[in-house]
């Protein structure tokens, strides 16, 4: 993991504040019923860069959410966002068919609020089917320097 | 008092009294009245708009007492409507008598003549905004008399009338002219901004509705396109995104159901205009306030009217909006824009933010002067102005000298 992701059990969606009692390791992979993963994840780091260089929309700054719904049942996806000093924002909403995935540029979340970019943030996914989440950074505000990150899904196959 | 809050919820304002009238009797003797008093009337339609044009500290009017078809003429292809009557509703019901519209806006929960009223367009190189369909109708004066008004009698009325700003009178009834009831196709596509410029006159001639947005966080655009099925410029620079293919009424209309608002400012400046200050606009908002606004713009056409104080008063015009979130600050992001949009001889939106003043104003719209001669024909005392209007029009308030009198 190159950043501070991690998973939470699969406790009942709802106050985002439950989360400080349920983190748990986030090196350890669970098969659940139906499907691969877990029913909420948090993603503390994000911080879309304002800056880019290069050809849009392919070279812009972004930030990513990778999400896999593995499981064969539709997946009902909530997303909040935080801030060190503003209330959150959200739910973004939207779903994930079975046995599909799909990826969200954070950048490009107007509803129900744009997401300002070069401010702090923190992802809060909530899901009522397991899923995996990932979490990419592309940063290419200097050309020479541009680079991707990416929180990787931990696994011990 | 009860309060009003538009739908965007950035204007907000306490009637001394709303009314619902149910008659024209009724109507006529409560603009009278307010008349005697000293007081105004403003309608209010499906409180859409967000610009002032609402607010008044007297009298509000609703018009749901007035609504639905009153009657049509399929071979003569018009047909007349309660001026309360909700475009929606207006659309089904032509349907139902094998009439349509030739042109809606996105939207269409507003009612028909608060739409026309604030200068409300679609898109397509040869299509007007949609008060051009008004071609008559019955209406309350300042003076409180019931008139009957059609371009057969009074073309230049009617001209005045189409985008009047609820200055001329209260609609009761609008005659529209219209087309038979006819099939589109709309086809969306995801594309790159290069692609999209570079085939931009193509894309406006080639179909009898375009429009683009343009997304400032990813710098990419969303045409849409709405033909006869069968035409239309072919694309092959863009990913397919939507593509169907139904009635007017039901491929016209979009974005019905947007639960998340937004405020808006849109100016329409010349059609030869339209891509450099698109560009000027852009650049603005990338080096400025992409960190803070990831609402789209959009770009529309509409073609060139008699209509006094419509945006296309005289010229072939595109339209850009500017969009931002509700929930967000739009004030300073709006004052930054909006010199850009001017600088390209832009006219405002008249239910929509902006900030001009008469005397910007008037050096805008040919036939500025001739509109304000018949505003006060109609309605001497000023009973429909209210501050808003005031500014708009350079009328002095109530009580200063040269206002209009009360």
């Amino acid at each position: 993991m190159t950043e501070g992701a991690f998973q939470t059990g699969g406790a009942p969606l709802g106050d985002p504040g439950a989360l400080r009692e349920q983190a748990v390791d986030p090196t350890r992979v669970e098969k659940h019923p139906g499907g691969l993963g877990r029913m909420r994840w948090v993603i503390p780091g994000g911080c879309a860069p304002m800056g880019s260089t290069g050809g849009e929309p392919m070279f812009t700054s972004h930030e990513k959410l990778c999400l896999l719904n593995a499981g064969k049942r539709l997946a009902n996806i909530r997303i909040t966002v935080f801030f060190e000093r503003e209330e959150p924002i959200g739910p973004f909403i939207f779903t994930i068919g079975g046995r599909r995935m799909r990826q969200v540029r954070m950048n490009d979340l107007i509803h129900p609020q744009a997401i300002p970019l070069d401010l702090p943030y923190a992802v809060l996914v909530e899901s009522d089917e397991p899923i995996v989440a990932q979490f990419t950074r592309m940063d290419t505000r200097q050309r020479a320097n541009a680079s991707g990150g990416t929180i990787a899904w931990p696994t011990t196959g | 008092m009860t309060q009003i809050v538009n739908w965007s919820g950035s204007v907000r304002f306490r009637p001394r009294r709303i009314y619902q009238p149910s008659e024209e009797g009724e109507l006529a003797a409560l603009v009278r009245r307010a008349r005697m008093e000293g007081r105004q009337v403003r309608v209010l339609g499906s409180s859409h708009s967000s610009s002032g044009i609402l607010e008044t500290p007297d009298y509000v009017v609703t018009m749901g007492g007035f609504r639905g078809m009153a009657a049509h003429d399929s071979r003569a292809h018009e047909a007349s409507f309660g001026s309360g009557t909700i475009i929606e509703q207006a659309l089904s019901e032509l349907y139902g008598v094998d009439l349509a519209p030739t042109n809606t806006g996105d939207v269409t929960t507003q009612t028909l003549v608060g739409a026309f009223a604030t200068g409300t367009h679609g898109t397509g190189r040869g299509l007007n905004v949609l008060a051009g369909m008004l071609v008559g109708g019955r209406m309350v004066n300042g003076e409180g008399e019931v008139v009957e008004v059609s371009i057969e009698e009074d073309e230049e009325f009617i001209n005045a009338a189409r985008v009047g700003l609820g200055a001329l009178g209260i609609f009761t009834q609008v005659r529209l002219r219209l087309l038979p009831g006819y099939r589109m196709r709309r086809r969306e596509y995801c594309a790159p901004l290069e692609a999209t410029m570079a085939h931009l006159d193509e894309l406006v001639a080639g179909n009898r509705h375009f429009d683009f947005y343009w997304y400032p966080r990813a710098d990419v655009c969303k045409l849409r396109m709405l033909d006869a099925p069968g035409a239309g410029v072919k694309v092959d620079f863009g990913t397919l995104v939507e593509d169907r293919t139904g009635w007017a009424h039901q491929v016209l209309p979009k974005h019905n159901d947007l639960i998340y608002k937004y405020e808006e400012m849109e100016y329409g400046m010349p059609l030869e205009a339209g891509r450099e200050c698109f560009l000027a606009v852009r650049k603005r908002l990338l080096e400025k306030w992409r960190a803070q606004v990831g609402w789209r713009v959009l770009w529309r056409t509409i073609a060139a009217d008699n209509t006094f104080l419509s945006m296309a008063s005289g010229r072939d015009t595109v339209t850009i909006a500017l969009l931002q979130n509700a929930t967000l600050p739009h004030k300073d992001y709006f004052a930054d824009m909006e010199p850009i949009l001017r600088d390209f001889g832009g006219r405002p939106h008249w239910g929509k933010k902006h900030t001009l003043q008469a005397e910007a104003l008037r050096p805008l719209y040919p036939r500025w002067d001739r509109f304000q001669e018949l505003r006060r024909r109609a309605d001497p005392e000023g009973v429909f102005l209210n501050d808003y209007l005031r500014g708009v029009f350079g009328e002095e308030s109530p009580g200063e000298a040269g206002g209009v009198g009360r």
